[in-house]
C-alpha cells in the first residue's frame, strides 16, 4: 500500500507517517503543490492524503488534476478550515473523506482503511484479529464462528479498536469517533467504559479472551498479550 | 412619525395660532371700520335733517328702515345746544330682544329755531359679525392648510427621494454580498453629503467585515495546526511503551487539554461565524428528522442514564428555512444539554409544532442565575469540564432567525422553548 501525503507542516507529516508506518503502509511526503504534482504524476499512490492551504497552491487543485488520470486513488482532505463549503466542494471534485484538523491519529487511520477497503475488496472483505471476524459489507462481527449481537455503538467499537489494533486509542478520540465531534458530553467517557464493559462481556462470551486492555487513564487497546 | 407628517403637524400648529392672532387683528379692524361708518352716516342724517329744519320748517322724510328712529322735536324757547354721541340698549318689543344701538342727540337753535334731533341706529350684532367673520376666516384656514400640506407633500416628495432611496438601499444592504454600498447621486448637497458619508463608512466596515473574516479563518487555521502537531505527537508519545503510570498521567493530562483546547478553539470560531454571518445559505430544514437523528446518536447515552423521552412531534415535517449546518448544531446543543444535565431515572419532553420547540428536562437547580446562562463560558456547575459554550451558541443561532428562546424552571424540570416568529 502505497500512500502519499501532501502536507507541508514538516512535524504533523512525520507524525502521521509514523503512526501509519506501523501498519506497514509505504508513506511519501511532500511538503507543498509541486513537489505533489511531480509525484502524482510520476508514481501511483493507494491514497492520497491532502492538506488544502500548500504555500504554492490549493490542494484541492491536486485532486482536480489526480481525478483526471488516476480516478481510482483514494483521498482525504485534511484542513484547518472547518467550514462546510470547504468540505463539500472537496466531496465534490472527488475527496473521499475530509478530516478537520486538529484530529486523531486514529480516526485519520480508522478513514483511511475504510476508503481502502471500500476500493480494493469490493464486497468481499473480512477483518480478523485473533478469533474476532468482522465482515464490515454486512456490519457482522463473530467470534469463533459465533455471531455477537452487538448495537450499532458497539459495532463501531470494536471495528474502531481492531483498525487501530495493538495501538493504544485514546477515550477522547473513540468518544468523538462514536458520538461525532459536534456534541460536548462531558460524561461520554463514563458511557465509553460501559461500552467496552459490555463489549469485553460479549466477546468473552463468544468464546474470545479479553483482548481489550485498558490503558491507565489513556483509553484502550485491542491485544492478545493478556 | 414620517418627516412629512411632522412637518404637517408644524405646519398646522403655526397656521392656527397665525390665524388666531390675524383673526383677532380682522376683527378689531373691521369692528372699528363698523363703527365709524355709523358715525358718519349719524352725522350725515343729522347734518341733512338741520339743513331742511332751518331752510323749510319740515322734517325730512326719510325712509325708515327697521330699527330706525328719527325723532325732531322743536321747542318755544332758547335751548342749551348739546351733542351726543352713544351707545344703548334698548329691548325691542316684538321679539323681547336686547339690541345695540347707536344714537345721536343733539339740540341747538338756529335762525330763530330750537330744536333737537334723536337719531337711533341699530348696530350689527357684533356675536353676528364675530361669527361671520370666523366663519370666512375658517374656510380661508382650511383652503390655505389644505394648499399648504399638498404642497409640503409635494415638495417633500420631490426633494427626499434620494434620501428614501438611500434609506432604501441601506435597508437592503447586506454585508455578505461582497460589496459597499452603491447609492444614487443627488443634485442636494446636504444629501449628497449624507451619500458620501455613508459610502465611505460602508466601505470602510465592509474592509473591516472582510478582515475580520479573514482573522477568523485565519486564526482558526494557525491555531488548528500547531494543535494538530501537539495532538498527533502526544498520540505517538502514548504509542512508545512502556510508560510508567506516573509518565501516563501527565501524558493524559497533556492531551486532554490539547483536546478541550482544539474543541473550545472551534466553538469560538464557530460563534465568530455565526456573528459575521456566514451561514448565509438557507434551505427549508425539516426538524422532525434533524430531531430523530440526534436522538438516535445519543439513544445508548440516553439509555445509560435511564431517561425517559416522551415525543410530542407531529407526523407532517416542521420545515424551517434556516442554515442546514446551524440547525443540526442548534438542535444537537439543546438535546445534548437536556441529556448532560439530567438526573439518574430523570425524563426529556420533546415539543414540536409550526410554532414551537420545545424542550424541557427533569434537573436540579442551577446555581448560577438563569439571566446569564445564554453568556459565554457560564456553566451550571462551576466543577462543570463543560466549556460553556452550548447556549451561547444556540442564542447566536436563534438571533440569526426569527426566532424567540426562552427559559422556565418549574417543579423541578428546566424548559428551553423556541418560538418560531414568522
Amino acid at each position: 500500500m502505497k500512500i502519499l501525503i501532501v502536507e507541508d507542516e514538516k512535524e504533523l507529516a512525520s507524525s502521521i507517517t509514523s503512526y501509519l508506518s506501523q501498519e506497514k503502509y509505504i508513506c511519501e511526503c511532500v511538503n507543498n503543490f509541486a513537489f505533489a504534482s511531480e509525484k502524482i504524476d510520476l508514481y501511483n499512490y493507494d491514497c492520497l492524503i491532502v492538506d488544502i492551504i500548500l504555500p504554492d497552491g490549493n490542494g484541492l487543485d491536486i485532486i482536480k488534476n489526480l481525478k483526471k488520470t488516476k480516478a481510482d486513488t483514494g483521498i482525504i482532505i485534511i484542513s484547518a478550515r472547518n467550514s462546510l463549503s470547504d468540505k463539500i466542494t472537496g466531496l465534490d471534485i472527488g475527496a473521499d473523506d475530509y478530516l478537520t484538523k486538529p484530529f486523531h491519529l486514529s480516526e485519520l487511520n480508522s478513514r483511511l482503511k475504510s476508503i481502502i477497503r471500500r476500493r480494493s475488496f469490493a464486497g468481499n472483505n473480512e477483518i480478523n484479529f485473533e478469533k474476532i471476524k468482522i465482515l464490515p459489507d454486512f456490519n457482522q462481527v463473530f467470534v469463533d464462528n459465533t455471531e455477537l449481537v452487538l448495537t450499532k455503538k458497539e459495532y463501531d467499537l470494536i471495528m474502531y479498536l481492531i483498525i487501530n489494533k495493538n495501538r493504544v486509542v485514546t477515550k477522547e478520540s473513540i468518544a468523538e469517533h462514536l458520538w461525532g465531534d459536534n456534541i460536548d458530553m462531558v460524561d461520554s467517557y463514563d458511557f465509553l467504559y460501559n461500552h467496552i464493559k459490555n463489549l469485553r462481556k460479549k466477546i468473552i462470551d463468544a468464546g474470545g479472551d479479553n483482548y481489550i486492555e485498558t490503558v491507565y487513564k489513556m483509553g484502550y487497546r485491542l491485544s492478545n498479550n493478556n | 412619525m414620517k418627516l412629512i407628517t411632522k412637518t404637517s403637524y408644524y405646519y398646522i400648529g403655526f397656521s392656527i395660532i397665525g390665524f388666531i392672532i390675524g383673526g383677532i387683528i380682522f376683527y378689531h379692524i373691521i369692528f372699528s371700520i363698523i363703527n365709524s361708518r355709523a358715525n358718519d352716516d349719524l352725522k350725515t342724517e343729522k347734518e341733512l335733517i338741520e339743513e331742511q329744519i332751518i331752510h323749510s320748517d319740515s322734517i325730512p322724510d326719510f325712509t325708515p328702515y327697521f330699527g330706525h328712529q328719527i325723532v325732531v322735536t322743536f321747542f318755544d324757547h332758547h335751548v342749551i345746544p348739546t351733542y351726543a354721541l352713544n351707545d344703548t340698549i334698548m329691548t325691542d318689543t316684538v321679539s323681547n330682544e336686547e339690541i345695540p344701538y347707536r344714537y345721536l342727540i343733539s339740540a341747538n337753535n338756529k335762525k330763530h329755531k330750537s330744536y333737537s334731533i334723536e337719531i337711533f341706529k341699530p348696530l350689527i350684532n357684533t356675536n353676528q359679525l364675530f361669527e361671520d367673520i370666523f366663519f370666512v376666516m375658517f374656510i380661508m384656514f382650511l383652503f390655505l392648510l389644505l394648499s399648504l400640506i399638498l404642497i409640503n407633500y409635494l415638495i417633500s416628495r420631490k426633494t427626499w427621494s434620494t434620501f428614501y432611496n438611500t434609506l432604501k438601499k441601506i435597508k437592503e444592504y447586506d454585508i455578505n454580498n461582497g460589496e459597499g454600498l452603491i447609492l444614487n447621486q443627488s443634485n442636494i448637497s446636504e444629501f449628497m453629503q449624507l451619500n458620501e458619508v455613508l459610502v465611505q463608512m460602508s466601505n470602510k466596515i465592509f474592509h473591516n467585515y472582510i478582515n475580520l473574516k479573514e482573522f477568523t479563518e485565519n486564526a482558526s487555521h494557525e491555531i488548528q495546526t500547531p494543535l494538530a502537531i501537539i495532538k498527533s505527537k502526544l498520540e505517538l508519545l502514548i504509542q512508545s511503551l512502556p510508560l510508567n503510570n506516573e509518565q501516563m498521567t501527565i501524558v493524559q493530562s497533556m492531551y486532554e487539554a490539547v483536546t478541550r483546547l482544539s474543541k473550545l478553539n472551534a466553538n469560538l470560531v464557530l460563534l465568530s461565524k455565526i456573528e459575521n454571518s456566514q451561514f448565509h445559505d438557507t434551505a427549508n430544514v425539516n426538524l422532525n428528522q434533524i430531531i430523530e437523528s440526534v436522538l438516535a446518536n445519543l439513544e445508548d447515552i440516553i439509555a445509560q442514564k435511564e431517561l425517559k423521552v416522551s415525543k410530542n412531534i407531529p407526523a407532517n415535517p416542521v420545515l424551517i428555512q434556516m442554515n442546514p449546518t446551524l440547525a443540526e448544531v442548534l438542535i444537537i446543543n439543546l438535546i445534548s444539554n437536556a441529556v448532560k444535565h439530567n438526573i439518574k431515572n430523570g425524563s426529556i419532553d420533546i415539543t414540536l409544532n409550526d410554532k414551537m420547540l420545545s424542550i424541557s428536562n427533569s434537573g436540579l437547580h442551577m446555581e448560577t442565575d438563569p439571566k446569564s446562562m445564554f453568556d459565554r463560558f457560564k456553566k451550571g456547575k462551576t466543577t462543570s469540564e463543560s466549556l460553556g459554550l452550548g447556549l451561547s451558541i444556540v442564542q447566536k443561532i436563534v438571533n440569526l432567525y426569527k426566532i424567540s428562546i426562552s427559559y422556565v424552571y418549574e417543579s423541578e424540570t428546566h424548559t428551553l422553548t423556541l418560538m418560531f416568529l414568522k
